[in-house]
């Protein structure tokens, strides 16, 4: 009868808890109307640039054209031909599309595409650089060089989205954070 | 003993059946006439609104959440950002995109207001899923906000938000936005625009293959942008209360109320 008079007071002190921890939690869940919402969205960020040279060689003229192989990123181009100083350069542009800049690169002005479909490449019109070499009388010239170099910048777009080309861009390097 | 037991059991009986007769015959005796009644409870409501299309939608009505998605019915979260792009458009840097956010009070009940605005990076791994880049800060990706008079900025996250060490923006609308208003439940947008911000393409290494080809490695080619947004409603009836227990703010102090 002892036991059953001690358990009997356990049993209703424990239900006397459960009931105040129910009523506690009905009252908060009951407290206040609330809802919400939420959205959520992205988009991938494409990277990379690859340009290539063709040159071809007729008439003492070198004919350039620069290809831009990049499947996904537009970029603008220059070049830039060095030779030795009797060798004399002369350009003729036919489309109008290259400018000669201060500093003796060659630019191409419109933007240069990329090539999503590789069978048909965004190519530049040529750029005609016609070699005379100037030897002086009783000389001969065995061999000359001269070199084209290309270079190419990503297109960097004004926040209306027009394109344009900067090319003071120094790269941080692949071990440098792009938040610092 | 036992015979005032059954005794007591036999009366109990007898007045349980007695008090179900009693009631019956009541219910039998005496007919009203018909009336339909609606019972109108509190019913809250709230949407994302993204360009003026509404993305997320989360009602209580007749008894029952309702929630709807650009996603789909099924889904519980809209989907941000899927009208960024023209078909075979590609992102461009520092280029603004159109991005206005409101919220619309779709509920019976005026409530309050909040969002929570997280912008993170993300890039597949080489088993396919996709993980957090936690070297890119999330401040490049740039959600100009608007209407900051209106929208205010929960103070303890300003300066952490403002160094890009903090993903989540939280910001809290000043004022009841009410029900039934028409264009009046619908908030002034707190964003405008998106813009990736150039920076994620400094890091960078130029290759010359010395053959003609000069390729321009980007350390963060094919990362991804994410933008979430957690919009909150809660009653206006003991406001203070309400949105101290929601949202754990002091609802004076930010000085939306």
């Amino acid at each position: 009868m002892k036991r059953i008079e001690k358990y009997g007071k356990l049993i209703a002190m424990s239900a006397a808890a459960l009931g105040m921890t129910a009523a506690l939690t009905i009252e908060s869940s009951l407290a206040y109307f609330t809802t919400y919402v939420s959205a959520g969205g992205g988009q991938i960020v494409n990277l990379g640039a690859q340009t290539t040279i063709h040159e071809t060689l007729s008439d003492m003229t070198k004919h350039i054209v620069i290809k831009n192989a990049s499947l996904v990123n537009d970029c603008f181009v220059r070049v830039k031909v060095f030779c030795g100083a009797d060798v004399e350069i002369t350009y003729t542009d036919e489309s109008g599309k290259w400018r000669e800049g201060a500093d003796g690169y060659w630019y191409y002005e419109p933007v240069l595409p990329a090539s999503p479909d590789p069978s048909d490449p965004s190519l530049t019109t040529p750029l005609n650089a016609k070699v005379t070499v100037h030897i002086p009388e009783g000389e001969s010239k065995d061999d000359f060089n001269v070199v084209v170099i290309q270079e190419c910048t990503p297109a960097v777009y004004d926040e209306n989205g027009n394109p344009s080309a900067d090319w003071t861009t120094v790269y941080q390097g692949m071990g440098e954070e792009a938040d610092e | 003993m036992r015979k005032v037991t059954y005794g007591l059991l036999g009366l109990a009986s007898a007045l349980l059946l007695g008090s179900t007769i009693g009631s019956t015959r009541a219910a039998l005796t005496y007919y009203s006439e018909n009336y339909t009644a609606k019972i109108t409870v509190s019913q809250i409501g709230v949407s994302l609104l993204e360009n003026g299309e509404v993305v997320s939608r989360r009602d209580y009505d007749e008894d029952e959440w309702k929630t709807s998605s650009n996603a789909g019915d099924d889904s519980d979260s809209g989907v941000l950002l899927q009208n960024m792009l023209k078909k075979g458009e590609k992102i461009a840097l520092n280029k603004k995109y159109q991005e206005e956010l409101r919220v619309e009070n779709s509920g019976e009940i005026d409530q309050y207001v909040r969002v929570r605005i997280y912008r993170y990076w993300t890039k597949e791994n080489e088993s396919g899923d996709m993980e957090k880049v936690t070297t890119l800060s999330p401040k490049l990706i740039d959600l100009e906000l608007a209407n900051e008079d209106r929208w205010i900025k929960n103070p303890d996250d300003a300066a952490a938000i403002e160094n890009g060490e903090k993903e989540c923006l939280e910001l809290y609308y000043k004022g009841v936005l009410p029900a039934k208003s028409g264009e009046k439940s619908i908030t002034v947008p707190f964003a405008e625009n998106i813009l990736i911000d150039g920076q994620v393409a400094s890091a960078a290494e130029v290759r010359d293959d010395g053959k003609g080809t000069i390729t321009t490695v980007y350390k963060y080619d094919g990362v991804r942008f994410n933008l979430d947004v957690e919009v909150d409603a809660v009653q206006t009836h003991n406001a203070q209360d309400a949105i101290k227990s929601a949202w754990g703010v002091d609802a004076a102090a930010l000085g939306i109320l």
